[in-house]
């Protein structure tokens, strides 16, 4: 990438600008309502030209690298290592969300605060929750659950899902597309991986650009997400943000230890150079509009090798959702300590599984749908969603902002764990078995 | 001859004048329920003990205000008698029981038609549909949909079914929940508990008393879902004696003259129909 920067790039890149950029926007959201939602639509576009690089960035990262890393040879271990931590990082997710949640005790909440709960639950004055006809013909039964979750993630006509923009399909497809290219002998493959990487270094040059308006694009967005966040709401249901919340920062906590271990560099550095992605993190509250800007971050700043980071960000992000993990299992417990059910020891591991399959089904899904996964946790708990939903609905604007960070820095932190490092054979043994020069090697 | 005739004549008309009295200022004589009202100067009411406010309730100072009780008002004051509220009724069996055994000329207290009572009493036409409503104890509504969807469970309630004992609901639920065992409750107060801690699955009764609940009780809304079933009606009408035609027909004449046409919600957030209109 560009080796020197001007001074004019250096300023606009600087990290002030983007804390005065995201400060403006703060100012502009509590002070002045209406110029916060006049400036919003260029936050929109800010937001949309990221999107607009999402999937051709999947396609061609993940393609490229999945493929570059089959033909190395030494893939088996690496996909195993690479399984392990995920896995490893979704069950700490779930049993730090799980313990955090057993001491915290959100959905312990006394009779005032039940009182402004179910207000928030019936705001539509007096329409029940549910007008049925009680003698209807069956409905077809709706499918719910993991299995046709299971199902749709592997597209049939891999266009379309380009086009509609279903990412977990994309991201199979990649995958896949990868594997099978990383098979086929280098002199057939050559012109495709050369035309993945053209593709990737093109994109990658569009964000970097996007990155020098960061400041303007965050002021719009910053701006609109405080004006409108409902400051009352987020008062009542104070007790379940803060646990999260204290999850996450724990997590930060020891994802921060763990780099400054692994990567050995000034706590400073480790911050400061995540700082792109984290702060869009917040200000997009859409994980996947974060890969280019955290590959950038993980390949230059930390040094990562570049092969690694291309496949395991968008990757990681687009499936490995730890932060939603570590959010559906504070969730149960809220809901379940709120309807007063004792959660036994048996299941707590059963909630734990069942929020990492809910956060590997929040796949692609960005906001509020991710909520809806709750059902697959508390559907086999026979725990009801319905009259709490309203609840988490009402404290999405703080929520989502919250769990992409967790989303997006858990990932980095997984990355950083499981990449070699830049053309430079670590030292750590772990990571030995990955031997960079071989990159390029024919597959037989 | 002539004179027995002429005797025999005057005696007759003098017993039948007497057997239909002629009033002094030559009106036509009153039919005899309408008669015996006018007479006695006062419309005896009867009426459910426990106030069911905007529908009939007594405030501090002994003065009864409500929907019903506006009704009720309106058409003793076309009547020109004056409305006497009998509250001894603790189940609304036996409100209407009242006016069956011939001690209060009228029942209304968002009584419900239905067939056993109306072989009892004559009923009005309906001056209210509600719908029937549910209010279900979620955490047992998420146990008996299992995964599946709670419409589909609610139809084929099989846990128990709470009610108010007396009431319409207790044949209600019957017809409607036959899978379910039906537990009566004295009161509406004690059912709402039953249905909150979860003794049972859910509580059966109208629309505007589920979507009170909305609004006087929040707090616990989290733990019951409100469901009203839109293809029920609980015709809501006056219960008068079978005897008493011409009261049932001046209260059908009334209430259609009444017009009235507000919404259950409108009830609730207390408004009423217009009565003082130009009777």
């Amino acid at each position: 990438m560009a080796a020197q920067k001007t001074i004019v790039q250096r300023i606009l890149l600087s990290p002030w600008l983007i804390v005065i950029g995201a400060g403006c926007g703060v100012l502009i959201g509590l002070h002045d309502k209406p110029l916060a939602h006049t400036i919003a639509p260029f936050g929109d576009i800010y937001l949309t030209f990221l999107k607009m690089t999402v999937v051709p960035i999947l396609i061609s990262a993940i393609a490229l690298n999945m493929g570059k890393l089959m033909s190395s040879g030494a893939s088996g271990a690496y996909l195993f290592r690479l399984l392990f931590a995920f896995l490893a990082t979704f069950t700490i997710s779930g049993i730090i969300g799980l313990i955090v949640a057993v001491i915290g005790e959100p959905g312990n909440v006394g009779a005032e605060d039940l009182r402004l709960l179910g207000s928030i639950v019936q705001q539509g004055g007096y329409s029940p929750d549910l007008e049925m006809a009680l003698n209807a013909p069956p409905a077809p039964p709706k499918e719910s659950g993991f299995l046709p979750f299971l199902l749709q993630m592997v597209p049939a006509n891999v266009f379309q899902a380009m086009a509609s923009g279903a990412t977990l399909q994309v991201l199979v497809f990649s995958m896949m597309f990868g594997i099978a290219l990383g098979s086929v002998p280098r002199e057939t493959s050559g012109s495709m991986f050369h035309a993945l990487e053209s593709a990737y270094r093109a994109l990658d040059r569009l964000v970097h650009w996007m990155m020098y308006i960061l400041p303007l694009g965050l002021c719009a967005m910053v701006a609109v997400q405080i004006a409108s966040a409902g400051a009352d709401i987020i008062l009542m249901m104070m007790g379940f943000v803060g646990v999260v919340g204290a999850c996450y920062v724990l997590m930060f906590v020891i994802g921060v230890l763990i780099l400054w271990h692994r990567l050995k560099c000034p706590l400073g550095t480790i911050l400061s150079e995540l700082r792109q992605p984290l702060i869009l993190s917040i200000a997009t509250g859409n994980s996947m509009a974060c890969v280019p800007s955290c590959i950038t971050a993980l390949h230059e700043g930390y040094r990562l090798n570049e092969r690694d980071v291309g496949l395991l960000v968008p990757l990681g992000i687009g499936i490995c959702r730890y932060g939603n993990v570590v959010y559906f299992a504070v969730a149960t417990l809220f809901i379940a300590q709120l309807y007063q059910v004792d959660v036994s020891l048996i299941q707590m591991v059963f909630i734990v599984v069942g929020c990492i399959l809910a956060g590997i089904a929040t796949a692609g899904a960005s906001g509020a749908v991710t909520l809806a996964m709750l059902g697959i946790v508390l559907g086999p708990l026979n725990m009801p969603l319905d009259g709490v939903l309203p609840l988490f609905i009402a404290v999405e604007p703080i929520m989502t902002p919250l769990r992409t960070f967790a989303n997006v820095f858990l990932n980095c932190v997984v990355t950083a764990l499981v990449s070699a490092a830049e053309d430079t054979p670590d030292e750590d043994d772990a990571l030995e078995e990955i031997d960079p020069t071989a990159e390029g090697a024919p597959a037989e | 001859m002539g004179i027995a005739l002429l005797f025999v004549q005057v005696f007759l008309a003098a017993v039948l004048l007497g057997a239909s009295p002629v009033r002094a200022d030559g009106e036509m004589p009153l039919a005899l329920d309408i008669q015996r009202v006018k007479e006695r100067g006062t419309l005896l009411v009867s009426m459910y003990q426990r106030d069911n406010p905007p529908f009939y309730s007594m405030d501090a100072r002994g003065q009864m205000s409500g929907f019903d009780v506006e009704i009720v008002r309106s058409f003793a004051r076309r009547l020109g008698v004056r409305p006497v509220f009998i509250r001894t009724g603790a189940t609304f069996d036996a409100v209407v029981d009242m006016v069956a055994r011939g001690e209060a000329d009228i029942a209304i207290s968002k009584i419900s038609r239905t067939f056993p009572r109306a072989m009892r009493v004559a009923y009005t036409k309906p001056y209210l549909k509600l719908r029937q409503a549910l209010l279900v104890n979620r955490l047992q509504l998420a146990q008996i949909s299992n995964g599946g969807e709670p419409e589909q469970a609610i139809r084929n309630l099989n846990g128990r079914v709470g009610v108010l004992a007396g009431s319409s609901y207790e044949q209600f639920a019957h017809q409607k929940f036959p899978h379910a065992e039906i537990v009566g409750y004295p009161d509406w107060p004690s059912l709402v508990q039953a249905v909150t801690k979860g003794d049972v699955t859910a509580a059966f009764r109208d629309e505007v008393e589920i979507k009170k609940i909305i609004k006087a009780q929040p707090e616990i809304l989290f733990m019951l879902r409100t469901v009203v079933l839109t293809d029920t009606v609980d015709p809501i009408a006056i219960a008068v004696n079978p005897d008493d035609t011409t009261l049932l027909t001046l209260l059908n004449l009334h209430l259609d003259d009444l017009a009235i046409t507000l919404s259950v919600d409108q009830i609730l957030d207390g408004r009423l129909p217009l009565m003082d209109g130009a009777f």
